[in-house]
């Protein structure tokens, strides 16, 4: 067989595989789970529960509320995920290092006790409250309710600094690799400031900014814990999580799913199509690196409050974590009414906890490997070799984002019952298989768009060229590819990594017995205890998110190193 | 490199901080001689003391013994896990040892509950006394709290089997023992497939400090005072769709109307008990749904979580919340041992709520039979009743959790040990002012209740809220308020007939047609409501 024709056949056995993998992983359990939507009580198909849906107004309005709060989030999420990259990768400012290591603590609050966090900042009795109370804005008396007053607003804010981090590290990947001849060209004819960021920068990290923005708004349409915690139930993602808890029959919960799912594929496809549309050739990656300009001091603590103000914002929640762990009691005051070590002390002492770390790294060390391989290879099948399969496949590895949790779990339950082909990875005996897959399926849409974003600014030339020195497609890979893919890889791996390790549904579901819990299952035993069971909670949510920077920063600087293209900082 | 070695140092310091502060090792469960798999709803704390309370007690008769607890989840996830268990399981009996055909008409047959003829009928009564008769089982052998109404649940669809202990322990089932009935309430299985343990009831938690700020001087006491205007988007509420332990809470409030009702009718000279029978049912379900909707309408959400409400209340998020009693009594003994006394209180509604038992069963096909009969008979007795009741630290009691748990044997109440217990002042087998349960009124329309309470106060909340708002506001004009209490659409006779047939019909759009109907009959209503208040009328 001749080169070309050999690469044909790999690429077609590669695409089966993943579409394989895809069906059996992702498809089938999800498939399983939402059957209940189109067949009736004689087991006959119908679509009369899915029409159903669409007749019901409080869905419909769910529908559009999410959809509002979605565009918003991406909106907000994207001007501050965005400014933030630029001043970083730009400007030389006091405490540049500092926040640039501060930008991912917002996707590192831990579940359940995040949301205590946050209620200890913004609810009735919270400090923010107090605070304004103490300066006399406020009548102690008459609290404001913020989680409840303008509560849009509040969901848009919450999600939106939750979620800017993603768009963050995207256009960190883009910038850290741009091409600065062109920029210095474009100034060099006078295209300078804002309009050569509108005309040539932006254009350059569309990939990045696509990727960014395009898991940013699934995961704010289908975003479940800032609207419940703000009791926003007219969204589709509360709807769909109050349907799934009903003790009646509810398939119509099921076609709801069915509906986010087709609104994602087809919102997903239209963005990609545009994006696809507006695609600059020649956004090659640089191999000159940029030297971040020094500003004068004035303007340099102006850029440093701006970051203060986003980061600082956005890691409240985690400050929050860390002073509930450490607080005696916090109840109406700025600041927690005396500090204790005992919440640490029974959270790191329980006898619970240790199985769980060990098994969480075991668990999300395997789906991030798992994610990195995959992922990389379906972006390559994406970007390099284009076709109907390969974009079937790139939409479906999208699937997870917008699929809720709980009906993932109840699928992986459903195919690995004693009796079925997939029996050998019941969970009971042990979860670590489905685990590991149920992990490395939903959070495979990171490093795909993030690999994906990559291989679009990896230049042709550069293979092209080591390929005519002699070089065989495996050397270019390794030698070339990998090391310009790198950063990219490294920073879907930590989405991948960090999210997988605080991952709810599947581990609540799927690890049953104790000696398998994962992390946040113990954080949910924790918490279930009452009395001090949150603040117990919040103290291993404290050690989950101090692993979780020591690790980041661990990779930020082995692999900064040696590629010395990102996080450069 | 001086980065990548500080960087590495501060991941292993991380790393090794739990590793290094464990207080105990866990065994695994390998290396006992015997394993118990126990499939619970119920928190650490409870695993914690039965299981080494347990194991005590065996180790004592010389056997070794671990527990393998099994937590999928809530009483709800719980209810699906075993269903697709068993069907699973049933299916491979079917296909493989009867060598029969598997079909939707099979499992159809499977998932009825209830009796079935001894011979005849259709293949699905075929294969449902062909489950009957086996020893089909999920891997677990017993299934250990959750509510009644779940227990009698599993027990119809022929999951729960008899653990034989009526007979044999008299002394736990016979006189001076745990009473088979009280007050309308079933504590334990005649045909011994399940069996009460402890005993809870729902009440009102509340936050002394938001009752101060909106000028509340009592704590509520009665679900009548929650529906006080004061209080709108102040109370933490449950779901009833979500919980059947809520639902038996509305239940007692639709139970305690029809008492007021058939009282009222009484006092009012009503002798004709067909008449009188009426106006508990009529009336009273009318008076029920009537405060039910303000309350409702006071509601800051319903929720699914039964932690989510103390720790609001306490946190300040709520000024009172409809909470299960040991939940609210620890959060309130806990508060006050980190804050001021007294912040968080608990009051259980006298006279309105009923008190539930929490089951244990033997599940068909236990592969531990004969442990798992032993596990619940300790869980029965007075050592394993002293775990629910006794302080921690206390002689024979909990070793690291106060339970707060009520139990279910009556000599546990015995002066002796109240200087041991942790609730010394509640006795549910002293009170006397419970109400008579009649299962009659509500029993067939327990499912309704729910379904209405979702229909006129969790979805429409919105509108419910922004209602009683305007009406509030406006000091309740007698036009608005009149078609606020106006609850014909969902009297007794509709709900008890047309409703439950749908709720009953194989058919779910038949729910669903309801569902909308109600909803949007409510929402406009309240939209009505509001402009009327606003308007002065």
């Amino acid at each position: 067989m001749s080169g070309p024709g050999r690469a044909r056949a790999l690429t077609a056995v590669v695409a089966a595989l993943l579409g394989a993998l895809l069906a059996t992983f992702l498809l089938w359990p999800l498939a399983d789970s939402v059957r209940g939507a189109f067949v009736d009580g004689n087991g006959h198909a119908t679509f009369a529960y899915l029409a159903t849906v669409f007749r019901n107004p409080l869905y419909r309005e769910g529908f559009r509320n999410a959809l509002a709060l979605a565009f918003a989030s991406t909106l907000v999420a994207t001007v501050i995920g965005t400014t933030a990259a630029v001043l970083l990768d730009r400007f030389e400012f006091p405490g540049r290092h500092v926040f640039a290591a501060l930008v991912p603590l917002p996707l590192m609050v831990p579940p359940f006790v995040g949301a205590v966090g946050i209620k200890q900042l913004l609810g009735n009795e919270g400090a923010l409250n107090a605070l304004l109370a103490h300066l006399h804005v406020i009548d102690a008396r008459h609290p404001i309710d913020w989680l409840r007053q303008g509560r849009f607003a509040v969901v848009v804010a919450l999600t939106a600094l939750h979620l800017y981090p993603i768009v963050y590290f995207n256009m960190q990947a883009a910038l850290a690799g741009l091409n600065v001849e062109l920029e210095e060209a474009a100034a060099s004819l006078g295209c300078r400031g804002l309009r050569r960021f509108r005309k040539i920068t932006l254009p350059l990290v569309g990939p990045n900014l696509f990727a960014a923005t395009s898991i940013v708004f699934i995961w704010g349409l289908t975003e479940l814990g800032v609207p419940l915690m703000c009791d926003y139930t007219r969204v589709t993602s509360v709807q769909i999580f109050s349907g799934l808890k009903d003790l009646g029959r509810n398939p119509f919960v099921f076609g709801l799913v069915v509906v986010v799912l087709a609104a994602t594929v087809t919102i997903y496809a239209a963005a990609r199509w545009l994006a696809g549309r507006t695609r600059i050739a020649g956004a090659a990656k640089g191999q000159r690196r940029r030297r971040a300009a020094p500003l004068r001091p004035f303007a340099a603590w102006g850029v440093a409050l701006v970051m203060a103000a986003f980061v600082g914002a956005a890691a409240l929640p985690n400050v929050s974590v860390v002073l509930v762990a450490f607080a005696r009691d916090w109840y109406g005051t700025v600041l927690p009414s005396g500090l204790t070590l005992d919440h640490v002390r029974a959270a790191v002492g329980h006898d619970m906890v240790v199985p769980s770390i060990g098994n969480s790294l075991r668990y999300v060390t395997l789906s991030t490997g798992f994610d990195l391989v995959v992922g990389t290879a379906i972006a390559w099948l994406v970007v390099r070799t284009p076709s109907r399969l390969a974009r079937a496949i790139d939409v479906a590895a999208m699937l997870p984002l917008a699929v809720p949790g709980l009906v993932m779990a109840f699928g992986y339950l459903s195919i690995s019952r004693e009796g079925h082909a997939l029996a050998f990875l019941n969970p009971v005996r042990d979860p670590t298989a489905l685990l590991v897959i149920a992990y490395a399926v939903r959070r495979l849409p990171f490093v795909v768009r993030s690999a994906a974003a990559g291989l679009t600014q990896v230049s042709l030339t550069l293979e092209e060229a080591a390929a005519s020195l002699g070089a065989g497609a495996r050397r270019v890979f390794a030698r070339v590819t990998l090391p310009l893919l790198a950063p990219h890889l490294l920073a879907g791996g930590i989405f991948a990594f960090a999210l997988s390790m605080l991952e709810v549904s599947d581990s609540l579901i799927l690890a049953q017995r104790q000696a398998t819990y994962p992390i946040t299952k113990a954080i949910f035993e924790l918490y279930a205890l009452l009395g001090d069971g949150h603040q117990v909670a919040a103290a291993l949510g404290l050690w989950a998110m101090l692993f979780l920077i020591a690790a980041v920063a661990f990779a930020r600087v082995v692999l900064g190193r040696r590629d010395g293209g990102l996080f450069r900082l | 490199m001086r980065r990548v070695l500080l960087a590495g140092a501060a991941l292993l310091v991380v790393l090794a901080l739990p590793f290094v502060a464990r207080s105990t090792r866990v065994r695994p469960h390998a290396a006992a001689a015997e394993t118990l798999v126990i499939l619970t709803p119920h928190n650490e704390a409870i695993r914690y003391e039965f299981g080494r309370a347990f194991r005590a007690h065996m180790a004592r008769l010389g056997r070794d013994v671990e527990i393998d607890w099994r937590s999928p989840g809530g009483t709800g996830e719980i209810a699906r896990y075993l269903a697709s268990e068993y069907a699973s399981s049933f299916e491979r009996h079917w296909t493989h040892d009867l060598g029969r055909r598997w079909s939707s008409a099979v499992a159809a047959g499977l998932a009825r509950t209830g009796p079935v003829p001894a011979k005849g009928g259709d293949e699905g009564d075929d294969a449902r006394r062909a489950f009957l008769a086996s020893n089909v089982g999920s891997g677990v052998d017993l299934l250990f709290g959750g509510g009644p109404t779940d227990f009698i649940k599993h027990a119809s669809a022929g999951r729960l089997v008899d653990a034989g202990l009526i007979a044999r322990r008299p002394d736990l089932f016979g006189p001076g023992g745990i009473p088979q009935k009280r007050a309308g309430e079933i504590y334990w299985d005649e045909g011994g497939r399940w069996y009460g343990t402890e005993l809870s009831s729902f009440g009102v938690c509340y936050n002394r400090d938001v009752l101060d700020r909106l000028g509340v001087a009592a704590p509520p006491m009665s679900w009548a005072e929650l529906a006080a205007p004061v209080f709108r988007g102040q109370l933490a509420l449950a779901d009833p769709t979500k919980s059947a332990s809520v639902g038996t809470a509305f239940e007692a409030i639709v139970q305690t109307e029809m008492n007021a009702a058939l009282a009222g009718a009484h006092a009012a000279g009503e002798r004709d008990p067909a008449a009188l029978d009426r106006a508990a049912r009529r009336g009273g379900w009318a008076a029920a749904m009537r405060l039910i909707r303000r309350i409702g309408a006071n509601a800051r959400y319903f929720t699914d979580s039964g932690v989510k409400i103390p720790l609001d209340v306490s946190m300040g998020e709520a000024a009172a919340g409809m909470c299960i009693d040991f939940f609210g009594r620890f959060q309130g003994e806990y508060a006050a041992s980190v804050g001021r006394d007294g912040r968080v209180g608990f009051a259980t509604a006298r006279g309105e709520t009923m008190l539930n038992a929490d089951p244990i069963a033997l599940l068909r096909g236990a592969p531990h039979h004969d442990l798992g009969v032993g596990f619940i008979e300790f869980v029965l007795s007075e050592e394993g009743q002293r775990q629910w009741a006794l302080r921690r630290g206390t002689p024979g009691g909990p070793e690291r959790y106060t339970l707060h748990r009520l139990p279910i044997l009556p000599r546990l109440y015995a002066a002796a040990l109240a200087p041991y217990r942790a609730d010394p002042d509640e006795d549910p087998y002293a009170e006397t002012d419970a109400f008579t349960y009649h299962a009659d009124w509500t029993g067939p329309i327990f499912s309704a209740i729910a379904f209405i309470v979702r229909t006129m106060c969790v979805d429409p909340d919105e509108e419910l809220r922004d209602a009683y708002g305007a009406l509030a506001e406006a000091h309740f004009p007698p036009q608005a308020t009149a078609a606020f209490d106006d609850v014909t659409l969902v009297d007794y006779d509709t709900v008890n007939g047309a409703l439950r047939a749908a709720l009953q019909s194989a058919d779910p759009l038949e729910e669903a047609r309801w569902s909308i109907r109600l909803v949007e009959h409510h929402r406009a209503l309240y939209r009505r409501v509001a402009a009327l208040a606003r308007a002065g009328q």
